[in-house]
């Protein structure tokens, strides 16, 4: 698979783009390019088997020649896509207002859920969206034609409060009525146990459910070198810390989190794709991707 | 340079307040941000204890400010140089020196003398000054001059003296000069140099000083300063047998002393040492001492109080005088059978009085002779007849010469007598015969002849008087019924009132 060109994809550039459909359009065309084509048909023209005709079916798909040959009616069916329901749910808490190279971990997911959905709108799926900190904060249910009133709602949403999922993913739960695809952009700041029970509510009704943990270098790499005191971005607690003694222990305290964040989530049956803020947002597209053919072909 | 009020200075302390500021306010605006300590409290960290200043420049600027601050209050003085310059006017000055036994203290007098020093050096060529010092009285030390060697003269000349602070009077006196020297519209300066003592204001309200007159204090006591001090709480002559002894209790004031300081306490009478305590004198508040009674000279005698000296000598001596008391002698005639405590109350009465004091002897009846009687003043028959034979010979004739008795008639005699036999001896002719005498009978319901618990005197478990009630007895009093009547009236109740007369006629 051909790699798409940098520039289109940097987060540090896109985040000079305030227009979200035109950031989200870039994304996409930019990452589409050199793609295999099938992956934007529309219909199908893959046979797929015969059925014995029954009244008030279509003429046009009897196969005549089977008639010829049989003398019996059989109607043909073919693969097809199928529109799927794209539900994207973005963590809004204080802890994803960090960004220590320019484009904060809010802005990135953003970014990533507008290239998403409009991806997912040239598919012919039905986008919606859900931000969340403790509870539910905006809704835009999943709708061929939500795809601008998406962008807007995520173009004047901020992140601020504490947040956890478990509320957030029992409203969920109830929301969706349909099998989706449900696509989950948050930090992971809470206890793998815990995220796992919300993976499993989320699943409940047989949603595919691809959950996005944003990293900031900062967080993944805990550079800092001056004793400082420290605050807490939801709960403002503060802790005065040498980081020189701490950055080691920091660092595998980290990696054991989000490795146990990983198992729990595959055990839900969910795909976890880490993404740093510092990279393109290639990877989380092809995962996206990847994802989504998985579940293309129904019958 | 100099500060009028330097005590202020110990503000300068208060720039700490800003530092520990700084150092505590460290991180507290500028808190490094993070998404989640989660992974941060996990861990067992050791918490950085960062000591450092953050913001130089705003502490820098709170320190300056508390230093202007303290500085303005203490006032600060710039003592200006000499300034020769032929077309300024020449300066009039009155330095007005207090003297008072208050600046006798050893710091105070040298500060008081180097300030008015430091002024008169600092007067110009055609500057004229004068030295004023002052206590409840002003003397001119130095009228005004332009010559500095004779004003550093009366300034080394001038020396504390014991009397005590007026102000007004050394305005007064620097008045007086500056009227005097006729300076016109010229304005005439007055530097005060004090301890300033608050009871020294008295007679300030009334004083009026003109508008060309100003007046500068320069304080020169530095706070509370440590004193001690003595004083003469008691000093009596006490009758000790034969001999008079002398009791002295001393009182010793401390204030302002850091902590408590023993000395030694000399008593000298007549120039001779005569005791020596050791006592710790307390920081602060008074010590009582009491010296050993000692032999009191005859004649004048000239007491002196010292402690170990201070730095204000001039209360470290307290001084008393007192005259020999010669002691009138009391004979305290008493019945053969009357034990000590029937009497103890009259010894006691009498061993109170102090101008004169009373030397009591106690004998029995038949122990009056002339012997004794030969320099006593008075004698008291208590509850006992009037001896007869040799005795009452001596008591008869020493009667004749002057001599007083007193009878006193209780439970032995009264009853046998009835009335007192003596009276008519005493009253022969028109009634009074002294003004401050009278005849009088005492009953067992007067109050001096009880004792004990029952009453009368008060008394306390030990017996001894720690009151005394005045009480008169019922006295007697005679008035004939008529002019030319050929008898009197006696009468025991109150005077000339004839509720139960007791007639009793006399020869006239």
């Amino acid at each position: 698979m051909p790699a798409a060109p940098a520039s289109f994809l940097d987060p540090a550039l896109l985040a000079r783009i305030s227009d979200l459909a035109l950031l989200a359009r870039t994304v996409v065309d930019g990452f589409m390019h050199g793609q295999h084509r099938s992956m934007r048909k529309g219909s199908s023209t893959d046979f797929a088997q015969h059925r014995a005709y029954q009244p008030g079916d279509d003429l046009r798909r009897i196969d005549w020649r089977l008639l010829g040959r049989t003398d019996r009616f059989y109607m043909k069916e073919f693969e097809a896509d199928t529109n799927a329901s794209v539900l994207f749910a973005l963590d809004s808490s204080a802890s994803m207002d960090y960004g220590s190279k320019g484009v904060t971990k809010y802005d990135y997911g953003r970014f990533l859920i507008a290239s998403l959905a409009w991806l997912s709108q040239q598919q012919g799926d039905r986008v919606g969206l859900v931000t969340f900190t403790g509870d539910i904060v905006d809704v835009v249910p999943p709708s061929a034609r939500h795809l601008q009133l998406l962008l807007h709602t995520l173009g004047r949403s901020k992140a601020s409060g504490a947040g956890t999922l478990a509320r957030p993913a029992e409203r969920l739960a109830h929301m969706t009525t349909r099998a989706g695809i449900l696509v989950l952009v948050t930090d992971c700041y809470e206890s793998p146990e815990e995220l796992g029970r919300a993976a499993d509510t989320l699943r409940m009704r047989g949603q595919d459910l691809i959950v996005f943990h944003v990293v900031d270098a900062a967080e993944r790499d805990f550079p800092f070198t001056a004793a400082a005191t420290f605050e807490d971005a939801e709960s403002k607690t503060r802790v005065a810390v040498r980081p020189d003694d701490l950055r080691k222990r920091y660092l595998e305290a980290s990696r054991t989190h989000h490795a146990a964040v990983a198992k729990r989530l595959a055990a839900s049956g969910a795909d976890y794709v880490r993404v740093d803020t510092d990279q393109p947002l290639d990877r989380a597209l092809h995962a996206y991707l990847d994802r989504r053919l998985a579940r293309s072909r129904v019958r | 340079m100099g500060f009028l009020v330097p005590a202020f200075l110990a503000g300068l302390a208060a720039i700490v307040v800003p530092i520990v500021l700084h150092l505590r306010h460290r991180d507290k605006d500028t808190p490094h941000r993070f998404p989640s300590l989660m992974f941060v409290e996990r861990l067992p960290i050791r918490t950085a204890q960062r000591r450092r200043i953050t913001d130089w420049p705003l502490l820098l600027l709170r320190a300056l400010a508390i230093i202007l601050l303290v500085v303005a209050f203490a006032r600060p003085l710039w003592w200006k140089p000499a300034i020769v310059n032929a077309s300024a006017p020449p300066k009039t000055m009155v330095l007005v020196l207090d003297k008072s036994a208050s600046m006798s203290h050893r710091a105070v007098w040298s500060a008081a003398q180097d300030s008015v020093r430091r002024i008169v050096q600092s007067l110009g060529a055609k500057d004229r000054a004068a030295l004023v010092l002052f206590d409840d009285q002003a003397e001119v030390a130095q009228a005004l001059t332009t010559d500095k060697a004779l004003l550093m003269a009366a300034v080394a000349k001038a020396t504390p003296g014991a009397a005590g602070t007026r102000y007004a009077a050394g305005l007064r006196a620097a008045r007086q000069i500056a009227i005097d020297a006729n300076t016109r519209t010229a304005p005439v300066d007055v530097t005060v140099i004090s301890d300033f003592q608050r009871n020294g204001t008295a007679g300030l309200a009334g004083l009026d000083l003109p508008t060309s007159l100003h007046v500068r204090p320069v304080a020169v006591s530095r706070g509370p300063r440590a004193n001690t001090s003595v004083a003469v709480a008691e000093a009596r002559p006490i009758g000790d047998g034969a001999r008079e002894r002398l009791a002295v209790t001393a009182t010793i004031r401390s204030r302002g002393v850091p902590a408590a300081r023993p000395m030694s306490v000399m008593l000298r009478l007549n120039g001779r040492p005569s005791g020596t305590k050791l006592v710790t004198a307390t920081g602060e508040g008074e010590t009582r001492v009491v010296f050993d009674p000692v032999p009191l000279p005859s004649g004048l005698v000239r007491g002196e109080l010292t402690i170990d000296p201070d730095s204000l000598a001039a209360d470290d001596t307290a001084r008393f005088t007192l005259t020999s008391n010669d002691a009138v002698k009391v004979l305290l005639v008493a019945p053969d059978d009357a034990d000590r405590d029937e009497t103890l109350y009259i010894e006691r009465a009498l061993a109170v009085g102090r101008s004169p004091s009373v030397q009591l002897e106690r004998l029995r009846p038949s122990g009056i002779d002339k012997g004794r009687l030969e320099d006593a003043a008075l004698v008291i028959l208590w509850d006992v007849a009037p001896p007869s034979g040799s005795a009452g010979t001596a008591l008869q004739q020493w009667t004749a010469r002057g001599g007083g008795v007193v009878q006193v008639a209780a439970r032995r005699t009264a009853r046998r007598f009835g009335t007192p036999s003596l009276l008519p001896a005493t009253l022969p002719g028109a009634a009074p015969p002294m003004a401050l005498a009278s005849p009088g009978v005492m009953n067992s319901k007067c109050p001096m002849s009880t004792s004990g618990k029952r009453g009368g005197w008060g008394e306390s478990n030990a017996g001894l008087p720690h009151s005394v009630r005045s009480s008169r007895c019922s006295p007697i009093t005679t008035f004939r019924p008529s002019p030319g009547s050929s008898s009197e009236i006696i009468t025991t109740g109150p005077r000339r009132s004839p509720s139960s007369p007791e007639v009793n006629p006399v020869e006239p």
